[in-house]
């Protein structure tokens, strides 16, 4: 009976996990992603549930088949994982050893989705955002309240993400759709649009040094400008790159264009 | 400036542990210029240039990112070849993306091939998975990084040893009309990074919240953490709103 015993997952393995999970990408390839990093990840584990190097060479190779997530949302799949791999040691006959491959299927591409969506299309501009006024500034702090704000809901996630995989098992899935994940998103991407009209009205400068006569006064143009809109020009140029990619226009295209814009009109004295 | 061996070679190690960054360290964004610049700037005796030439090309790749595969600009080269050159040469912000921005495309492709190269690690593990190997597995992922570590210090290494002391000279013999347009380029290049993130964030109904927050600051002169803070405080009012609502609706 003390072999069984030995055959469980305990706290500490999970802390083993969430360490382990930070090299989710290592040795990442075109073919193949996260599968290596993963394997490597969930390797003493593996070791520690089958002592028989048979099992262990089974239960290996299970990993190897593709896999590709967000990277900080690898945990709650990790903790699934653990209970899943537990269950098959242990012989439960609740579990099928195809259910591993299945629920690290149905799970990485919807969490790649909230991932990509939460951590880069908004939370990492909001914490540039914030840090950036500082950086023009010159406030050496600038770097670490970006690395801070960014990081702290990251740690928090990958952290809980583990156990909440352990201990809801096979049942995370339907809690995932109770938590609204979508109102959360929503409200992010709201705030992360407001930041970024924040920065194109703070920190894009685009100007014209033009000026217009009319009744032999020399008018400058940008101050008639201002009058209607301040900052214009900044916001025209920002929903002209968003017009180019909708319009389906690549990105280096586009700073191509830009480059040309800004060489000839600043060369010619039309902005500055 | 002239860079000393040490400079070199301190610069050489942190592109290397900005491009490891994302294997190793679990991605906490420590490659990003807002970082990397203030600390090359450091390194070269110029915190305040590294600031400022990385908050900006914080805001130039703004809106890149790695989703799934794909290689985005390599961000690290980008800024620790721009940022060093800029403070070397010592020139203004144009110096700065006139290098940071074509070496980060460049970047892009020495990862290309990492990425290619790596399925050799893959497939060699996969073979040491047969035996139990488990040591013969670890060694292919460090392997595999340390591929990727090298991928980010040797371009800076090879840049600065061999360009550094002729940047100087092309930013100077460069004209100052064509310098100064250069400036004029490089301040409208932000433009991309937000258009970018407009694109990925907003579907046309959620413009308006774009134009709100560009209106708070333009018309009132709101700093962006004001509009930060304002904007949770609306997410919080709307969602209490709308609980309230299924509430009354509830009672009746």
């Amino acid at each position: 009976m003390a072999n069984e015993q030995e055959k469980k997952v305990t706290r500490k393995d999970l802390i083993s996990l969430f360490w382990r999970s930070f090299m989710l990408q290592s040795a990442f390839s075109f073919e193949r992603m996260q599968t290596l990093g993963f394997v490597w990840i969930v390797m003493p584990l593996l070791k520690k549930l089958n002592t028989d190097d048979e099992e262990l060479i089974i239960s290996l190779k299970r990993h190897f088949t593709f896999f590709n997530t967000f990277p900080f949302l690898v945990t709650p799949i990790l903790g699934i994982v653990a209970k899943l791999e537990e269950q098959l040691a242990a012989g439960s006959e609740d579990v099928e050893e195809t259910s591993v491959n299945s629920i690290k299927g149905a799970l990485m591409g919807p969490l790649a989705g909230i991932g990509d969506s939460f951590f880069w299309g908004a939370w990492r501009p909001i914490s540039a955002g914030v840090a950036i006024p500082f950086a023009m500034q010159g406030n050496v702090l600038a770097p670490f309240i970006f690395l801070l704000l960014f990081n702290i809901p990251h740690i928090l996630v990958r952290w809980y993400g583990t156990f909440w995989g352990y201990d809801l098992g096979t049942q995370f899935t339907s809690k995932l759709e109770g938590l609204e994940i979508k109102k959360w998103l929503n409200g992010a991407t709201v705030l992360g649009l407001m930041v970024v009209g924040a920065l194109v009205a703070n920190w894009l400068n685009i100007t014209t040094p033009l000026a217009y006569t009319i009744e032999d006064s020399s008018i400058e143009l940008q101050s008639t400008l201002d009058q209607i809109m301040p900052n214009m020009l900044p916001l025209a140029v920002t929903l002209l790159v968003y017009y180019w990619l909708r319009k389906g226009f690549s990105a280096v295209k586009i700073m191509g264009i830009i480059l040309a814009i800004g060489l000839i009109g600043g060369y010619f004295g039309i902005l500055a | 400036m002239a860079i000393s061996t040490t400079q070199l070679l301190i610069l050489t190690i942190i592109a290397g542990i900005g491009a490891f960054q994302n294997r190793v360290f679990g991605a906490p964004q420590i490659n990003r210029p807002i970082v990397l610049g203030p600390l090359v700037g450091a390194v070269l005796g110029d915190v305040q240039m590294g600031l400022t030439i990385g908050a900006s090309l914080e805001m130039i790749w703004m809106g890149v990112s790695r989703i799934g595969g794909s290689v985005p600009p390599n961000v690290t080269i980008g800024s620790v070849l721009g940022t060093s050159m800029a403070i070397i040469a010592g020139t203004n912000i144009e110096g700065a993306l006139a290098i940071a921005v074509p070496a980060a495309l460049v970047g892009s492709s020495i990862e290309i091939l990492n990425k290619t190269v790596c399925t050799f690690f893959f497939h060699k593990a996969e073979n040491y998975a047969e035996k139990a190997n488990l040591a013969g597995i670890s060694l292919m992922v460090h392997l595999g990084n340390f591929l990727y570590f090298l991928m980010g210090a040797v371009p800076v290494f090879l840049a600065l040893f061999f360009g550094a002391e002729y940047v100087e000279g092309i930013f100077e013999a460069t004209p100052e009309a064509i310098m100064d347009s250069l400036g004029v380029a490089g301040s409208m290049l932000p433009a991309l990074g937000f258009g970018i993130l407009l694109h990925t964030l907003a579907s046309i109904p959620l413009l308006p919240y774009f134009f709100a927050g560009f209106l708070l600051s333009s018309y009132l002169e709101i700093p962006v953490i004001g509009v930060t803070l304002l904007g949770v405080t609306f997410i919080f009012i709307r969602e209490l709103n709308k609980s309230n609502k299924a509430n009354n609706e509830a009672g009746v």
